[in-house]
């Protein structure tokens, strides 16, 4: 099989994995004879269906004998398999990155033969892209499920982040997409493994990715397991993938999650991590899923009507995050600006970066009242609707800065 | 009239002499643009220190101090951008924010607020939106003697900021962008300019495009199929130049 062939299969075997953000602090390696990383992500390019394209995201193998029912590389399907030998594909990323088609390389893999020899073979490819070519740019590495202490430190050492994903919230979740998989032994322990690693080196990150729909669970289910990563494992960011079903896996009769429920998980993420949300701050149903309907931080504002309207000029920074339509930047824009201006008109605040048509209901500028006041004293569905129908078809994986 | 060179220090220059003596600035050359004003007696934004006139200013109530630190710096960088970006009322515009951020303050100029302000910060925010667009699009060819040589597609003045930008990223190879009118080249941290046409067969035919090709399609998740999106972050004037601008067109159009 000529390299073109092998990079369909394992370029296809790679896309449903998500990995938006090459940000890195420094290089890993000084004085570099190519590559060097970026304190912002670059895209490259994107897919037909708007995805970012910054890395050269590829398997060294689809060859696995996991088992995981949503999975199109699980070992019962009867699909062409091949492997990149480590040599040949670490001069192909340098190819693509020559002629600047990457920012860097996110290295997975199906697991052959066994977790060990297989985490030996990606590390491999990264130690000849830092050595034998010294590559100073972004390394992303896939950790296998049950990766020993030493090849997390040997991966941790030559990459600049490493993710191993969760896929499922829970052990009982997982129990429904792999017998093969174990969520305490290769999954937390191994988690936790790599906390330990990124605690101590400031050059390193880790993410995750769950996958979404597949195992019944719910948004709360997904959302307490990222938000206890974050806080206890050091998790950088979660990635979530709405399952997609596949031809000839045991999940291959299930319907495919919407698209808006991963839309809506990323945008509670993002309140979690950059917009000082509590996780009982999020508003869930009684099955514990968000309102598909609803952006999250409307939701949060329609549900604490007593907390609004709040006066542009007076509100901390802290409270500005809470006003749908209005984000980090253009709190932090609103805050600089009022240190020398009182806001007077909407127009102003639409210049400072505020989405007005979310806004305006939430906010009072120097004492006047521009919103629809009914939205908050008796909010009916089809105005607050109206509001969510600009900004939430953003693609949210592609948003840098992670 | 008050006459500056196109350089943010005598366009800060040139607006607060312009505050002092009630009179219009204007780039040097270009005085007809004034009209009748231009009769005026004249004076050179570039024969005064601004840290003179900052103290001229504060005389007559307006306090210009800030000029002098940190928000200085930063209307001097959205000046510097704004100066690269292609547009016929480029001076006028920036005339304008760097007296709305006397009147109102740097934060308000700054931050976008004034109506004249939020053109001055968009049209900053379009030249390094060029540089870093052009960061990830611009696509390399390498040539024999170990240059690279692109051909970018660009709406503002940006080659040289494109070119520094990339420096780090191949410190061992010459850069070569290939404009409408000249090469220009980055070599050693030292910027050159050559004819175009001696890099031109580079782009041509690089058999690695097949290659890229082949990735590209292998990335895309048919049932997320989102062409506005696509629309959105590729834009169609770049299509005709990217190679995967005919298969988002394909896509697209089925």
């Amino acid at each position: 099989m000529d390299t073109l062939d092998k990079l369909k299969i394992l370029g296809e075997g790679a896309k449903y994995d998500v990995c938006a953000s090459t940000a890195a602090r420094s290089s890993k390696i000084r004085n570099p004879a190519i590559g060097n990383t970026s304190p912002s992500g670059i895209c490259h390019s994107f897919t037909p269906d708007g995805r970012c394209i910054s890395l050269f995201k590829v398997l060294l193998t689809n060859y696995c004998e996991k088992d995981c029912s949503y999975c199109p590389n699980q070992l019962n399907r009867d699909v062409p398999r091949s492997r990149f030998q480590a040599e040949e594909l670490a001069k192909l990323f340098i190819e693509f990155y020559r002629r600047n088609y990457v920012e860097g390389l996110f290295l997975s893999s199906g697991i052959m033969h066994s977790t060990s020899s297989t985490m030996n073979e990606i590390i491999k490819v990264a130690e000849l892209l830092r050595h034998h070519y010294q590559f100073g740019g972004y390394i992303h590495l896939k950790v296998l499920p049950g990766a020993s202490a030493s090849e997390v430190q040997a991966a941790a050492a030559v990459a600049d982040r490493i993710s191993l994903n969760m896929e499922a919230p829970s052990a009982a979740h997982l129990a429904k997409l792999s017998r093969a998989k174990q969520y305490g032994a290769e999954l937390l322990n191994t988690m936790a493994t790599i906390s330990t690693h990124v605690r101590r080196h400031q050059d390193i990150t880790h993410t995750t990715q769950y996958i979404i729909g597949a195992a019944q669970e719910s948004d709360q289910d997904i959302l307490t397991s990222a938000n206890d990563l974050y806080h206890s494992y050091n998790l950088k960011r979660a990635y979530f993938s709405a399952f997609q079903p596949v031809a000839n896996t045991p999940l291959s009769h299930l319907s495919a999650t919407p698209l808006i429920r991963e839309n809506r998980l990323y945008q509670s993420d993002f309140l979690l991590r950059l917009y000082g949300f509590h996780l009982n701050e999020l508003v869930f149903d009684t099955t514990g899923n968000l309102d598909p309907t609803l952006d999250p931080k409307l939701a949060y504002a329609l549900h604490h009507p007593e907390l609004f309207p709040l006066d542009i000029n007076i509100v901390s920074y802290q409270q500005l995050l809470k006003v749908p339509g209005i984000g980090p930047r253009s709190a932090a824009r609103i805050v600089q600006v009022r240190r020398d201006h009182r806001f007077n008109d909407p127009r102003e605040l639409k210049n400072a970066g505020v989405v007005i048509k979310r806004a305006l209901s939430f906010l009072t500028i120097n004492g006047h009242y521009f919103g629809n006041r009914r939205l908050l004293d008796a909010p009916r569905r089809h105005s607050y609707e109206q509001l969510t129908l600009w900004g939430d078809t953003r693609d949210l994986t592609t948003i840098t800065g992670g | 009239m008050i006459l500056c060179s196109p350089r943010p220090v005598s366009i800060i220059n040139a607006i607060m002499l312009a505050e002092i003596y009630n009179d219009l600035p204007c780039f040097k050359g270009e005085e007809q643009s004034l009209g009748l004003f231009g009769y005026t007696s004249a004076h050179d934004a570039d024969n005064i220190t601004t840290q003179t006139l900052v103290t001229r200013l504060a005389e007559t109530g307006v306090q210009a101090g800030w000029l002098l630190a940190s928000p200085g710096k930063t209307l001097t960088r959205h000046i510097a951008a704004n100066l690269r970006y292609n547009a016929p009322d480029q001076p006028a515009l920036i005339f304008g924010a760097v007296e709305e951020a006397l009147r109102h303050g740097y934060n308000y100029s700054l931050n976008g607020i004034g109506s004249i302000s939020r053109i001055f910060l968009q049209r900053y925010r379009a030249v390094y939106h060029e540089v870093h667009r052009m960061l990830g699009f611009i696509r390399f060819h390498p040539t024999p003697d170990g240059s690279l040589v692109a051909q970018p597609k660009l709406f503002h003045h940006t080659a040289d900021l494109i070119l520094r930008q990339f420096a780090p990223r191949y410190p061992g190879n010459r850069l070569v962008l290939l404009l409408s009118n000249e090469a220009l080249i980055l070599d050693n941290g030292k910027l050159l300019s050559a004819p175009p046409e001696n890099f031109l067969s580079y782009i041509q035919n690089d058999p690695f495009n097949e290659t890229w090709e082949k990735y590209y399609q292998s990335q895309y998740i048919a049932s997320r199929k989102n062409s506005a999106l696509a629309q959105r972050v590729i834009p169609k004037k770049y299509w005709s130049w990217l190679a995967e601008g005919r298969i988002l067109n394909n896509i697209a159009q089925n």
